[in-house]
């Protein structure tokens, strides 16, 4: 499953719509296949920050651990988010 | 319309500055929904020329937010110090409060600085972190982020 991140808008910054953001893609998500990975595509967002990152991005690595594969993650604030919500949370992520 | 994408400046680092911006405004609303003092919502200003962007809100501020769970927090001075160096957060049983770290970090990583009062007291970020007591007191939170360092690493 690929989920393209900048159908959820290209600034992804507040909290709210981190969390509506999951909770609109959740029955999906649960309809995921044993073997199916989930592909989470930075390709188009603008910018990005640690209250969207940790409703969305780090509700799914905790929900499906090593099936998370993060793509085009170059944009700087996604850098530096994931940074620092691997140091905080402790995950490693896994890039693509 | 202007857009930072625009500016070649900025081409590399605008991310940042708009995502240092959409936390410190997001707090404004997270923290005082339901609860706002007088009036809702936050003003915003920005400088082009100056490279300057002022955000201001007239909620409860960071000492009586962060006391619902720290309440031994006694003043405006310590509980700034807490809400840009501490793991906390001001909506308790929520696994939150990295939202001004990533600003403390992003401010003096790359070159920014920010200006933050709230209540008596201040706090600037540049390459440091230090406060300062104010004359005035400020209902809720008074910001003003200045990028014009901004660095394009």
């Amino acid at each position: 499953m690929i989920i393209e991140l900048k159908k959820f808008g290209t600034t992804l910054t507040s909290r709210d719509s981190g969390h509506e953001a999951y909770r609109a893609m959740e029955s999906a998500l649960k309809g995921l296949k044993e073997d199916e990975e989930i592909v989470l595509n930075f390709e188009g967002v603008n910018t990005f920050s640690p209250s969207w990152g940790d409703e969305f991005i780090v509700t799914v690595v905790n929900n499906y651990k090593n099936k998370v594969i993060l793509l085009n993650t170059q944009n700087r604030s996604v850098v530096e988010t994931l940074k620092l919500l691997s140091e905080i949370g402790k995950i490693d992520f896994n890039f693509r | 319309m202007y857009n930072l994408l625009d500016d070649p400046s900025l081409k590399e680092s605008f991310s940042l500055v708009t995502s240092v911006v959409g936390e410190v405004g997001n707090n404004s609303f997270d923290h005082n929904i339901g609860n706002w003092p007088d009036a809702p919502g936050i003003f915003f200003g920005i400088n082009l020329a100056e490279r300057k962007i002022i955000l201001a809100d007239r909620g409860r501020g960071v000492l009586a937010t962060l006391r619902k769970v720290r309440a031994d927090l006694s003043n405006d001075r310590d509980a700034l110090v807490v809400a840009f160096t501490e793991m906390v957060s001001g909506r308790p049983l929520e696994a939150r409060g990295n939202g001004l770290k990533y600003v403390k970090r992003i401010v003096t990583h790359y070159g920014m600085n920010l200006w933050f009062q709230s209540g008596k007291n201040s706090v600037t970020i540049d390459r440091g972190f230090s406060g300062g007591e104010e004359k005035e007191n400020m209902r809720g939170c008074f910001a003003i982020l200045d990028y014009k360092n901004l660095k394009n690493i």
